[in-house]
Parts: C-alpha cells; structure tokens; sequence
C-alpha cells in the first residue's frame, strides 16, 4: 500500500506485549532506585490487605525458570502458584513454550520464596489462553508426604483456591497480582479489577494495576486471598494497564489436566488440535458478522465490526498536491502465542482508498501500482513461502485485481497463512487498495476468508 | 627494384609491426640471421616457413620449415594446421599464424578494399541516431521522474535524475573507450555510447511492453519474465561492448556471453527454488495501469478461489520437505 503511510495509532495499537518478552527475564540487575521487596509501584506503601494477600499467597508461589539442559544459565523466567495439595501448579503457556517445544534443550525447574527448588513436569497446556499446567516434583512433594508408599496421593502442599463462578468481580474491586517481578524478588502489586478488556477475542480481565517482566504465571487474588485471574501480559505503551487469564479456564485445564501424564513427546499435534479449534471458532464468528461502510462515495469497502477487532484511521495532509488517500487499519490486539517467533492465529483487514484527480491518471497509474507493490509477506520461519495466485475478479460490476497468498505451516499441519491484495480496476484517477490477513486457519476457511473478503467489494449501493 | 611482394608481421590485435618487401622469390621466415623475415618469437623455428614461386607458374607456394609448431592457415576456407614438410599455394592477403606470430603475405595485383571515408554518410547517421537515442534517454528519464514526482515538484527535483543518467551513461561509454584504447589504439567512445543507449532503450521498453502486457492480459508470466530478459540484455550489452574491443572475436563472444546468459539464469532460478520454491522472484504483478489497458474480462470470485484449490497440496509438499528445520528455535520469554 502507500509507501508513505504512517502507521495509524502507532504509539498506541503495537504492543500488547507478553510479559516474558521483556527484557527483563533475560536482564541481570539493573540500577535503579531500591526497592522494597513488597511495594506496589508508584511508590506507594502497601496496603494491609496486599500484606495479607501476600501472606497467603507467599508459600504457594513459585518462580518458574527454564534452564539449558547442560548448564543452570537460565533462559527465562517466569511465576506460577500451587492449586493442589498434590503439588499441581497453573503458569502461562508462554512461560514453559520452550520446554514444550523442545524438551530435549530446557528443563523446568521452580523456586520457592522459601528458597526450596526442585523440578517441574508439564502437564497439559491450553495456548489458547496461555495457560499451562506443571506438577511439583520431587524432592519437595515426597518430603510433604504422610506416607512415604504413596507420596503424591498423600502430599499435603499448601494451594490456592479459586473464587467462586458466582461471586462476580465488581468494577473498582482491588486486585493484587503476584509473582517474581525481574527475578528480582517475589512480590505482590496492587491495582484493581477494570473489567473485560473491550473487543478481546476469548473474555481478558482488563487489570489496573501493573504487572512486570517475570511475573507471568503468577496468581491475581482478591481481598480473601481466592485466585480470580493469572497473570499474562501488559501494554508497553500504558501504565497499569496489564490483563490477566480468567481463573474459570485455569480451572478447566486443570480439570482436564488433572490426571495427566507428563508431556514428553511432540507437542505440535496438539498445539494445532488447539489452533484449528481457535481459527473454526474466529472464523466462523468474523464470516457472521456483516462488513461495516468504509463511508466511501464511489466504493462499497469491505470494514469489520469491532467486535474483536479494533480499527485505527489516518489520511494524507489535507495542502497535499499529490495523491490523497484514506486509510483503515483494524486488526485484532490478540494472537495466540506459539514460541518466541512465531504467533498466530489474528485477523487483520486495512485498506486505503485512494484519489489521484490532482495527480492525472498517468501519475496516479505510477502511484497506484508502487503503493500496490509496497506489501510484505510473511516468510517467517515457521511457515512456507507464499504461494499466490491473481485474476481480475468481477464484483457486482466493479473490476478487482486480486491476488491471494497461502503459506503453510511446516509443524502445524494443515494450518496456513493467508494474504487477499485488492486492488480496484475501475477508475483511472481513483481506487481502493485493500488487505486481508489471516494467520494460522485451515485450508477451507481460507477460502472462505477469501470469498467473504472480496464479496465486501463493489460500488455504494449495490448493497 | 621491383617489389614481388610484401610479408607483415602482426601483433594479436592485427597491427602491422612490421613489413619486408620481397625483392626475389624464395624468402625465408624464422628465428635465424638468414632469414629475411626475422622473428623473435621462441614459438617459431630457426627457419618457420618459406614462401618461393612455382617452377612452372607465378603461383607463390609456402612450405613448412623444420618446425615443431607447424603453421595454422586457412586452406580451402577452413583452418588447418600444417605440420613440417608441408606445402600448400598461398595467394595475397593470406594471413599465416606461425608460433605466436601473425604473418600476412601481399601480393601485386590482389584486390585491395575500398578506401574508407573520414566522413562516411553512414557514420554520420549513426552518430547522429546516437545522439537521438541519448535525447530519447534523457526524455524517458524526464517521464519516469515526472510520473513520480508531485505536480507541485520544482524544476530541481528533476535534475540528479537527469544529472545521473546524462553523466552516468558517457561515463560508461567513456570506460569502454579506455577499453578499446588499450586494444585498438583508438579512444572510441561513440560507439560504446551508442550500444549502452541502445540497450538501455531496449531494456526500458521491454520491460515497460511486458508489464503492460501482462496486466491488460492477466498473464503473470509476461511480468515474471522480465527477470530473465533482463539478465539476457546484460549479457548482450557486455557482449557487444567487448566484440567493438575484440572484432576478430565475435564468435567467440557471442558463444562466450550466450552460455554466461544461460548460466546466470538457470543460478537465479535455481536460487528461487532454493528460498521461495517458485522459479521467478518477483511474487505477484504490481503493476496497475489505467483501467483502459485492460483486455480480460473480469471472472466472479468463484473462479479464483477455485484456482486456488491446487495450492493445497504444492503447500503441503512444501511444508513437508521442510519439516526437519528447527523454525522454533531460538531464545524467547
């Protein structure tokens, strides 16, 4: 599109960053000011309910940390907290994703704010909502042990509870998050509950409060001290503006994981039974939903509702002499992570609609088609190149240059990456360029992404 | 005296060093004192070859000396090598080549080619078709910046577009002439200005003609293509600047630069391969021309959507060969 567009929103829309992307989970110590261990940021003292709920929390915390197989260098770090006496403990998939995808390089080990340590094994996982589930191991389970014939039946760790489904969180109602901010030190920071985040694709609890690098997986309890969310990400570009899991999935993968046996193997079968259930679900509800009017008088534009996407627009400098343009940018702020390079599973839909009457049709020609040559495509590692086929396609009357792009995913079978370039052929000093990307659906749904995109195209009022 | 005849010696690039007259008939050729034609060249025998006349004829009739090299001539319209003992009847203007040596052999009365003109028509036409194609150059370039530029762009932003091309081909041109100083003794920049112009029309055009085509056609290929016409058009200006250098050679050139082109573009798609897995680098056609250009109808949505149904099983290959690479690896979190 135009090469000299500025991002819409930039400093606001870009980085929902997962915590452990940070750098501080790879950052030794950093100068800065001391602080005590036990401070909610922003200076302020703490509470005596943050006391408190830091002294519930205090002995069913872990800091989880993978380590290099061969070495105790540590690659990252993140929290999680204990949810059964038999040592069952709930972290963030994205803080054990190294382990799960190549166990033959990390191992999982945990440390206690006690300073006890010892390994962990992973369980079931849920990348969907970034929950993972880890068991204890020995020495400490066997050590809590009643009966040493029967250790894990038997243990007896302290565990957190989980707040009632039926006991609604209420706007305003203080929060306190939990976990090993930095590899600093476990601690506990306060905010309050703000919340669903608006137009989040599975329900986000929107935390006003911040949360830091390392404290992924960790718990967010409320005043009794009962787990009503855990720990995921927050945005770099705000301040105390963090999001926390829902406890109810955390509790659904541990039902589900309960009695698990440790994960060894391949974890890509399962991590696309898992995405292909995500992109059947995403798609179906986005197909569903009617495009909304990009407002233009020439053109029908395809623009999605937001629902679960969010759109941002620009436009050129009103004195500009040259080509003026209009442009939406909506994309959903989610995606699901997979690694450290790869995340999947998002929507994103632009489009720029274009008038060249001050440049004349051989000049807006030249703009047309460099605006139309500045795309990028994927080519990550995870996929295949693109694959792409063009035509002009006939909407309703209206002339489109088409061009669809596929890679495939090489370990996610049976997932692929899709680009729709649109481009109006019509007019000779005006036109729309538009854009669909789909990342991680399956073949047919694809196709259907396609079909559904390009029928958004054709003139006002050929509705 | 009358001059029978005359034998030139000539350096690699055809220039006379030097010329004997014959005053009678045999002469000898070779490294030895006696020999009327003295060489310096240790790939020639003490006595090369000798050139004498017929017993009953004026023919002039060359004979192979006790060499080891033996001579290379064209005989009968082809090039033969001639061993030691060896005779064959030469006529004016046969050139000889004995070791490293050159030798031309003239004779009276042989036809001699017409004497060329300072100021040739022909010559003048071309410099003067030289000159239009570098005004069209600069004309083209105008266009294309013109095209980018603004409408409210001033008259500068035109000129390192211009000041580039205008300087950048006779700077060009002008390396070549160093060239062809070094191997004919002349600073031709004339010539080489007009081929760099003519392939650089060329180039522009095709290139221009195929996207154009390819858009008003729907036929990717045509653009896809131009990857490799341009490779083509390379290889052809390289060629022709060198045969101006090397006008003995073009043969040889031709063949050279032929199988270069080849070459270059088997590399290139097989680098394709090898990182996209398609034979053309460029993905999709972006060139979108005014709507008039167009000379396909427009099919429904339908059509290409099942054109893409075979995409499925080419990814899933793909995906498949690319299996074993570790894409996850790395450190995150």
């Amino acid at each position: 599109m135009f090469p000299n567009r500025r991002r819409a929103g930039a400093g606001l829309v870009v980085a929902l960053a997962l915590l452990g992307y940070l750098d501080g989970s790879h950052a030794g110590p950093r100068p800065g000011p001391p602080t005590s261990g036990a401070t909610a940021s922003g200076g302020e003292t703490v509470s005596p309910s943050a006391q408190r709920a830091y002294e519930t929390a205090r002995d069913k915390l872990l800091q989880v940390r993978t380590l290099l197989m061969d070495q105790d260098s540590q690659a990252s770090v993140g929290s999680g907290f204990v949810v059964s006496p038999d040592g069952l403990v709930i972290t963030n998939y994205h803080v054990v994703s190294q382990i799960a995808l190549q166990p033959k390089r990390y191992r999982l080990t945990y440390t206690r704010a006690g300073g006890t340590s010892g390994s962990l094994q992973l369980l079931a996982f849920d990348a969907i909502h970034d929950l993972a589930l880890v068991r204890l191991q020995a020495p400490e389970v066997h050590a809590a042990a009643a009966t040493p014939s029967d250790p894990i039946a038997a243990a007896t760790l302290p565990s957190l509870g989980f707040r009632p489904h039926g006991d609604a969180l209420i706007n305003g109602e203080r929060i306190f998050s939990l976990g090993n901010p930095l590899d600093v030190g476990f601690a506990v920071l306060e905010g309050n509950y703000a919340g669903l985040a608006a137009r989040s694709f599975y329900p986000q609890i929107f935390f006003a409060g911040s949360i830091n690098p390392g404290m992924s997986g960790g718990p967010a309890l409320d005043g009794q001290g009962r787990v009503i969310g855990i720990n995921v990400a927050t945005r770099r570009d705000g301040q105390q503006v963090s999001f926390l899991v829902p406890a109810q999935f955390a509790e659904e993968l541990l039902e589900r994981g309960r009695n698990a046996s440790p994960i060894t193997g391949d974890v890509y079968p399962e991590l696309t039974r898992q995405l292909l259930a995500h992109q059947a679900l995403l798609v179906e509800r986005f197909v569903a939903q009617s495009w909304r009017s990009a407002g233009n008088t020439h053109y029908r534009i395809p623009v999605p509702q937001e629902e679960f996407m969010r759109c941002w627009g620009s436009s050129s400098r009103a004195e500009s002499k040259g080509l003026q343009f209009e442009r939406s940018d909506c994309e959903m702020e989610n995606a699901v992570f997979i690694s450290g390079i790869l995340q999947t599973g998002r929507l994103t839909v632009r489009h720029e609609a274009y008038d060249g009457t001050r440049l004349g049709a051989l000049r807006f020609a030249r703009a047309y088609s460099n605006s139309f040559r500045n795309e990028a495509f994927g080519g990550g590692l995870a996929t295949t190149s693109p694959q792409c086929e063009e035509r002009f396609v006939d909407r309703e009357g209206l002339p489109l240059r088409a061009v669809v792009c596929l890679s495939a995913y090489r370990k996610l079978k049976g997932l692929f990456d899709l680009s729709v370039l649109v481009a109006t052929a019509d007019a000779s000093t005006q036109g729309v360029q538009g854009r669909l990307d789909a990342r991680g659906v399956d073949f047919d749904n694809a196709l259907r992404l396609t079909d559904h995109y390009l029928g958004g195209y054709g003139w006002t009022g050929s509705d | 005296m009358d001059r029978l005849g005359l034998i030139e010696v000539l350096d690699r690039d055809g220039h006379v060093v030097q010329a004997v007259p014959v005053a009678a008939w045999p002469i000898h050729v070779g490294r030895a004192l006696d020999c009327a034609v003295l060489l310096h060249d240790p790939f020639t025998a003490a006595r090369h070859v000798s050139f004498s006349q017929a017993v009953d004829s004026a023919q002039i009739v060359l004979t192979v000396g006790d060499s080891a090299n033996g001579v290379l001539m064209a005989v009968d319209g082809t090039q033969r090598r001639l061993r030691a003992g060896a005779s064959v009847a030469v006529g004016g203007g046969a050139v000889i080549q004995a070791g490293r040596t050159f030798l031309r052999l003239r004779l009276p009365g042989e036809a001699l080619a017409a004497e060329e003109r300072l100021d040739h028509p022909a010559q003048r036409r071309r410099f003067l078709l030289t000159v239009a194609a570098y005004v069209s150059l600069l004309a083209w370039v105008l266009a294309s910046q013109w095209l980018n530029n603004d409408p409210d762009s001033g008259w500068d932003k035109y000129l390192p577009g211009l000041i580039g091309a205008g300087f950048g081909v006779v700077g060009w041109a002008a390396l070549w002439g160093l060239g062809s100083k070094l191997f004919l003794r002349h600073f031709h920049i004339v010539p080489h200005l007009r081929v760099v112009l003519a392939f650089l029309l060329g180039s522009l055009a095709a290139n221009a003609v195929l996207a154009l085509a390819s858009f008003a056609l729907s036929m990717p290929l045509l653009s896809h293509v131009r990857e490799w016409v341009e490779i083509v058009i390379v290889g052809g200006l390289l060629a022709t600047h060198v045969a101006i250098l090397l006008p003995a050679r073009g043969r040889r050139i031709a063949v050279t630069f032929g199988a270069l082109c080849v070459l270059s573009i088997a590399v290139s798609g097989a680098l394709n391969w090898r990182h996209h897995q398609r034979v053309f680098e460029e993905l999709y056609v972006a060139t979108l021309p005014p709507p008039a250009f167009r000379l396909v109808r427009a099919g429904p949505p339908a059509g290409l959507i099942d054109a893409l149904r075979p995409l499925r099983a080419r990814l899933d290959r793909q995906a498949k060969e690319d299996e074993d690479r570790d894409e996850f690896g790395g450190p995150s979190d």
